[in-house]
């Protein structure tokens, strides 16, 4: 370039800042154009990393939404020694899922049933922690209000059957004879620090356990609520656990530990041989595969169809942006030619535009990626109400990846512009 | 003519130029039919795949919904499972295949009767000792369809059963057979016996009794794994009951709920006219599972939440990121074509002032931008409209293993959108040709 005036008429400044100004002054006096590709890469940018940020979060975020559709492993006591009588008790709870949350992140609730007698016929009460069972339990239909003390949600087969309606009373008794004998012993010894007058004879005589319900009657319960879930659910009585342990006359161990882990497939299944490998533990660990596999089902084919969708949306928007940017730069064809005819070197003519269409990369890229973050954000937020993180790497890529196509896009019109003979061109072909 | 000539001799002379206007509608349209055509099938596509789940609706007869374990208290000891005990009301099995008569026959893709029972079962007893000499322990007998066909009144047959419903177990041996002396061991229970694939089952309920042939050993990882499923003329004959089952689970594509439909599940006779009719022609788990109630004398037919509402959310939810992706990408294609058009107009403003110098109107060359932008873009758009479709069945077959099926409606949206496009970006370009001044364009800057 040395030597060469410069349509500014400024012989005297170095190169560089010649360089400088030639590029800034294409960009500013052809302002349109300019526009035109930054607008280009933006799109590129834009999609680039809505789609990716997609594909990313939104199977996690569909996977935990699944979590809160029913437990995927649930701990049962071994049917065998005397703890199964006991249920599963608080320490052992503790300890079990401090096993399984070691390896994954998990949402727990217990379960304590027991038969008690409405109106003497006999139902399955559980005692809950609502929160905790609500958390797991999503699909649960629920009118009225979850089981709060004093108050109990029924199943809707158990609302129709007696006929409760939300805000009626019912009277629950507890009968020990009805819980097997070992349970009657539990509770036996339990409810005779409780001082209960039945409790020693009640596994002895039948007879004489129904009179003793017939003479205390129960207590009385609020219905706060209905449940249905078409399932099992729509036939059991749920209270309170600090209901049932008094209605029952004495804490006990839960019967059943619910666990909704974010593990899958076969990292849950190992969380569940490890606990079973305790012996010692007196529990027993199953998955649920039913809903274990389906899900990971579900989540592997969201999986393929939005990356899928997703690469073959980029690769035609980078064909756009590509071609965009290819008829921009060939537009400049006559001013290549009457450059060259001043005598600038074909690699001088190279240069400058590979330096000036990065330039609209990096402008557009960024751009684009703000926007992109933008809207994949908003997206998420309608879909599944929770705020994304920016992902910076996934920015940076989306950024180096639109100057990236702006430079590729640039080298065929170079190419051409530099075999370009400047007397054709000046002629106007 | 001399138009049509005009633009074949621009078209011609300068091909490359054009290509490229026509590569970039064509990509536009080709991103747009892939992306619509998935986005409209994804639907039925999701629905086919949430089957994995399992039965969304179970039936149950009506008096059994109630009372089915109020006298259980022998059986109810941990887990709520007074299901242990043997049903006592039924549902027809003759009344089954009405399920295929209904509103929805056509989102009814599979459903299996049961009659759950209990019996004494024993591996390799022998014919007649059924007792003593073998180890025999009672476990649930489950008779049921196992892959049956069934015929409607309406003429129409399908093949129902439980093989369509269990996907989720593994399958040592095979699935047995329907009507005949084959049974299914889950894999608790078959250790529990000592049990492999080929052994003969001896089941005992009273005094009757019958030799199986265990053709399969399933792991289901539920509390199936400790019974016997067999087919259910065998528990009928078994148990004294013929043409009676306790239960029926049926699989349905259902549209995910909403406030209708909850409103409608609670009580159908509360909607108002227009409201029912909606919610009775919508296909939710709700207004299906009434319609079974229809058909199926002494029935109650409930969805099974957990499945139904996994459902709809996941539908609901994969739904709303296609359309939204979808929305993005057509803006983009739109954006793409309309930065490409307008690029290509002001690259030949020489060319459009040298014809308004030698006397063209404005009108005459505003006709000879459109008319070759327009065959342009339609040749682009034709060929982006293959491809696209081509693109969707590839994401059909390598995400759902089916073709895409393209709804009309996808290519009359897309055409619509490009014109707009195609036509909006020529506009700006021609409203620029109208304000050259020839002179001072072919004078050159």
């Amino acid at each position: 370039m040395k030597g060469r005036r410069g349509r500014f008429g400024m012989g005297t400044m170095t190169n560089g800042r010649m360089f400088t100004i030639m590029i800034l002054s294409a960009v500013f006096r052809r302002r349109s154009r300019a526009v035109m590709a930054v607008i280009a890469s933006t799109v590129g940018a834009a999609t680039l990393f809505c789609l990716a940020a997609v594909c990313i979060a939104v199977p996690q975020q569909m996977s935990e939404d699944m979590r809160s559709y029913g437990a995927n492993l649930i701990v049962t006591p071994v049917e065998s020694a005397s703890s199964s009588a006991n249920g599963v008790d608080a320490a052992m709870v503790t300890h079990t899922t401090e096993m399984v949350e070691a390896k994954t992140p998990a949402k727990v609730a217990t379960y304590r049933y027991e038969t008690v007698r409405i109106n003497s016929a006999s139902y399955i009460m559980a005692g809950i922690d609502s929160a905790k069972v609500k958390a797991i339990n999503h699909h649960w239909s629920v009118q009225g209000s979850w089981p709060a003390p004093g108050k109990v949600m029924v199943g809707s087969d158990v609302a129709s059957a007696l006929g409760l309606k939300i805000g009626g009373d019912i009277t629950i008794a507890y009968r020990a004879a009805d819980n097997g004998g070992g349970a009657s012993g539990a509770s036996a010894s339990a409810s005779s620090s409780a001082s209960s007058t039945a409790a020693p004879s009640a596994s002895s005589k039948d007879g004489r356990v129904s009179t003793d319900i017939l003479e205390e009657g129960g207590t009385s319960f609020t219905v706060g609520g209905i449940v249905d879930t078409g399932g099992s659910e729509d036939e059991i009585v749920y209270a309170t656990a600090a209901d049932l342990d008094k209605l029952a006359g004495g804490a006990r161990g839960a019967d059943l530990i619910e666990y909704s882990a974010e593990a899958s497939g076969s990292a849950l299944q190992s969380i569940a041989d490890s606990i079973n490998a305790m012996t010692s533990m007196g529990v027993k660990a199953q998955t649920v595969t039913k809903i274990n596999t389906a899900n990971s089902r579900i989540i592997t084919m969201l999986q393929t169809l939005f990356w899928l969708v997703s690469v073959v949306v980029l690769v035609l928007t980078f064909v756009g942006v590509g071609t965009t940017m290819t008829s921009i730069v060939s537009q400049r064809r006559n001013e290549i030619g009457l450059r060259k005819a001043l005598g600038a070197p074909s690699a001088g003519v190279g240069t400058e535009f590979y330096a000036e269409s990065p330039m609209y990369g990096l402008f557009g890229g960024v751009l684009g990626t703000v926007l992109g973050y933008g809207l994949a954000r908003v997206l998420c937020a309608m879909v599944f109400e929770r705020a994304l993180p920016m992902n910076w790497p996934l920015a940076a890529v989306s950024v180096l990846c639109s100057i990236f196509i702006a430079v590729i896009a640039t080298i065929r019109p170079v190419r051409k512009a530099s075999r370009i003979d400047p007397a054709v061109v000046l002629r106007e072909e | 003519m001399f138009l049509n000539r005009m633009v074949f001799r621009s078209l011609s002379r300068q091909l490359s130029r054009r290509i490229l206007i026509a590569v970039s509608v064509g990509l536009s349209a080709c991103v747009s039919v892939a992306m619509l055509g998935v986005v409209f099938d994804v639907g039925d596509k999701l629905n086919a795949e949430l089957s994995t789940y399992g039965s969304n609706i179970v039936v149950q007869p009506k008096s059994d919904a109630v009372v089915s374990d109020l006298y259980s208290a022998n059986d109810a000891d941990s887990s709520g499972s007074a299901l242990d005990s043997d049903p006592a009301s039924f549902i027809k099995e003759s009344d089954i295949p009405k399920i295929k008569t209904i509103f929805w026959a056509y989102n009814i893709t599979d459903f299996a009767p049961q009659l759950n029972t209990h019996a004494k079962v024993g591996v390799n007893c022998g014919g007649d000792s059924s007792g003593a000499a073998c180890h025999s322990v009672s476990a649930p007998l489950v008779g049921t369809w196992f892959h049956k066909k069934i015929t409607a009144s309406t003429g129409e047959s399908s093949t129902v059963g439980v093989q369509g419903m269990r996907s989720w177990w593994k399958l040592t041996g095979s699935w047995a057979k329907d009507d005949s002396d084959q049974a299914m061991i889950g894999s608790t229970l078959a250790k529990e016996l000592g049990a492999a694939v080929g052994d003969t089952l001896t089941v005992g309920k009273g005094n009757a009794t019958q030799q199986l042939r265990i053709s399969g050993i399933f792991d289901s990882g539920d509390d199936d794994n400790g019974a016997v499923y067999l087919s259910s003329s065998a528990v009928q004959q078994l148990a004294g009951l013929p043409d009676q089952v306790d239960r029926v689970e049926v699989k349905a594509l259902t549209t995910p709920e909403n406030d209708l439909a909850r409103k409608a599940a609670r009580n159908p006779g509360a909607l108002s006219q227009a409201d029912w009719e909606t919610w009775y022609c919508t296909a939710y788990p709700s207004s299906i599972a009434y319609q079974i109630e229809e058909v199926i004398p002494g029935s109650v037919a409930k969805q099974v939440r957990q499945v139904a509402a996994l459902q709809g959310d996941v539908m609901q939810k994969t739904q709303a990121v296609m359309i939204l992706m979808t929305a993005l990408s057509l803006i983009a294609a739109a954006i793409a074509v309309a930065n490409l058009m307008a690029a290509a107009i002001a690259e030949r403003s020489s060319e459009f002032a040298l014809l308004k110098a030698i006397g063209a109107t404005d009108a005459s060359v505003s006709r000879l931008v459109v008319m070759e932008t327009a065959s342009v873009s339609l040749f682009g758009a034709l060929i982006g409209a293959g491809l696209g479709s081509a693109a969707a069945q590839v994401v059909g077959h390598v995400v759902f293993g089916s073709g895409i099926t393209m709804r009309p409606m996808v290519f009359v949206l897309v055409f619509v959108l490009l014109a707009v496009t195609v036509l909006a970006a020529s506009l700006s370009g021609i409203r620029s040709i109208l304000r050259l001044r020839p002179a001072e364009v072919l004078h050159g800057r």
